[in-house]
């Protein structure tokens, strides 16, 4: 059947695979959310410092759907109509276990660290200090930076994702960067040098 | 430092990362072929599979696995409703079998020449497996975050009235081979040994098939499928 009405959206998707097991519309739902998911999982592998397991990235788009399915009732529910920020909130967390899941083992031949930026983007202490720091940040606090700055979403993106409101979201989003802030400032020698525009 | 100027540090950073994880190749590990059981239909159920698709499955460790992880919402009234659906079971007491794991299922279903039936203890857990013992993870599984492994009782009619039955255990392990002795519901009892994989492997490992077992012995009970496990 040719589809004439308006563009459906995400929840409407889910709601007409769940309630009336139409798969032509879960199959929507994955062609639309699919590359940007795959695209995604290779960002966090490389985030968390294992570009040796991009090649996963199917792996987990996969598990994350799955999720969606085992959690479709409490997402339907929950109010939102995209699910974009969602589904890519899983999967970083997908991608998170796969990494522990996949820890290296001794003797193991140690992998590529992933591709720091150049110095033409960032000096080299400005890159590790932020990297160490934001490694030092809380999981909550580490999960609004990361979802905020490498997945692109907006603050309130970033709340649906992680089950919490706008203020909420906006009021970590601001202590994490306070506490980077401070972080990033100890850890060079000279601040004034990450000032540089 | 402002905290602006923090933001477009942060930015510039994420930004050299996506462009490092865009240029590397396509991932390679996970094949999908156009006889890959959609993903809608592996969550539908086992029983929503023709044929052709569950015979596709058993060789395919992505569908495998899509088909495995899917929703454990228990069985209907009627039994047997797809390789999750299983029932929670109280842990055995039988001293007999100090590592023994009560496991029950919904029963497997006449049909298809194989029928797969899932075991585990806990169904609610995601993804449903049986917990293995601190000790032998660290003895079989290189990886020691695997602390479930989903065990699959495949039961082919290979003649009329019995069955021949294997295990396949997901992931296998890669240190050295898994015993499992499964006792049926009957009373019959049978010692699988399921291979190592090589290390770090994450694949489906599967054992060779066992003497036959009389039907009844893996007939449900009024309570549906109940047996043992006994992992070294």
């Amino acid at each position: 059947m040719t589809d004439v009405g308006p563009p459906r959206t995400d929840i409407d998707l889910l709601r007409a695979y769940t309630t009336a097991a139409d798969d032509a519309a879960f199959t929507a739902l994955m062609n639309r959310h699919e590359e940007g998911m795959t695209n995604a999982a290779r960002v966090w592998f490389f985030r968390f410092g294992r570009p040796d397991l991009a090649d996963l990235d199917g792996q987990v788009v996969q598990d994350a759907f799955l999720k969606l399915l085992k959690r479709a009732p409490q997402v339907i529910a929950g109010g939102f109509d995209e699910l974009g920020g969602w589904l890519h909130a899983v999967v970083r967390t997908t991608a998170i276990d796969y990494t522990r899941r996949n820890k290296p083992r001794a003797g193991d031949p140690v992998s590529d660290p992933p591709a720091p930026a150049g110095p033409r983007d960032l000096p080299p202490d400005v890159y590790f200090a932020l990297r160490d720091c934001l490694a030092a940040l809380a999981d909550t606090d580490r999960a609004v930076i990361e979802l905020h700055y490498w997945g692109e979403l907006s603050l309130a993106e970033v709340a649906a994702a992680l089950s919490a409101n706008y203020h909420t979201a906006a009021r970590w989003h601001r202590n994490s960067l306070d506490q980077m802030l401070a972080c990033v400032s100890g850890r060079l020698a000279d601040p004034d040098v990450g000032g540089q525009s | 430092m402002t905290s602006d100027r923090l933001e477009e540090l942060l930015r510039t950073l994420a930004r050299a990362e996506r462009e490092a994880a865009a240029g590397t190749p396509a991932g390679s590990r996970v094949v999908r072929t156009p006889d890959c059981v959609p993903l809608s239909r592996a969550a539908a159920g086992a029983d929503a599979l023709t044929p052709a698709e569950r015979g596709h499955v058993a060789g395919c460790a992505y569908c495998a696995a899509a088909v495995g992880r899917a929703p454990a919402d228990g069985p209907p009234a009627d039994g047997w409703k797809g390789v999750w659906a299983v029932r929670p079971a109280a842990p055995a007491r039988d001293p007999d079998l100090p590592r023994a794991i009560a496991l029950s299922a919904g029963g497997p279903r006449p049909g298809p020449a194989t029928v797969v039936l899932a075991l585990a203890e806990d169904p609610a857990a995601d993804p449903p497996g049986v917990a293995l013992p601190p000790e032998l993870v660290a003895r079989l599984f290189s990886e020691t975050a695997i602390t479930h492994v989903a065990v699959e009782l495949i039961a082919a009619e290979a003649e009329p009235g019995s069955w021949v039955p294997a295990v396949r255990v997901m992931p296998g392990p890669d240190l050295g081979p898994l015993t499992v002795v499964v006792a049926f519901p009957g009373g019959e009892a049978r010692t699988f040994v399921v291979p190592a994989n090589p290390p770090g492997s994450l694949r489906v490992a599967e054992s060779a098939p066992a003497a036959p077992v009389p039907a009844v012995a893996v007939e449900p009970g009024p309570g549906g499928w109940r047996g043992e496990l006994k992992l070294s």
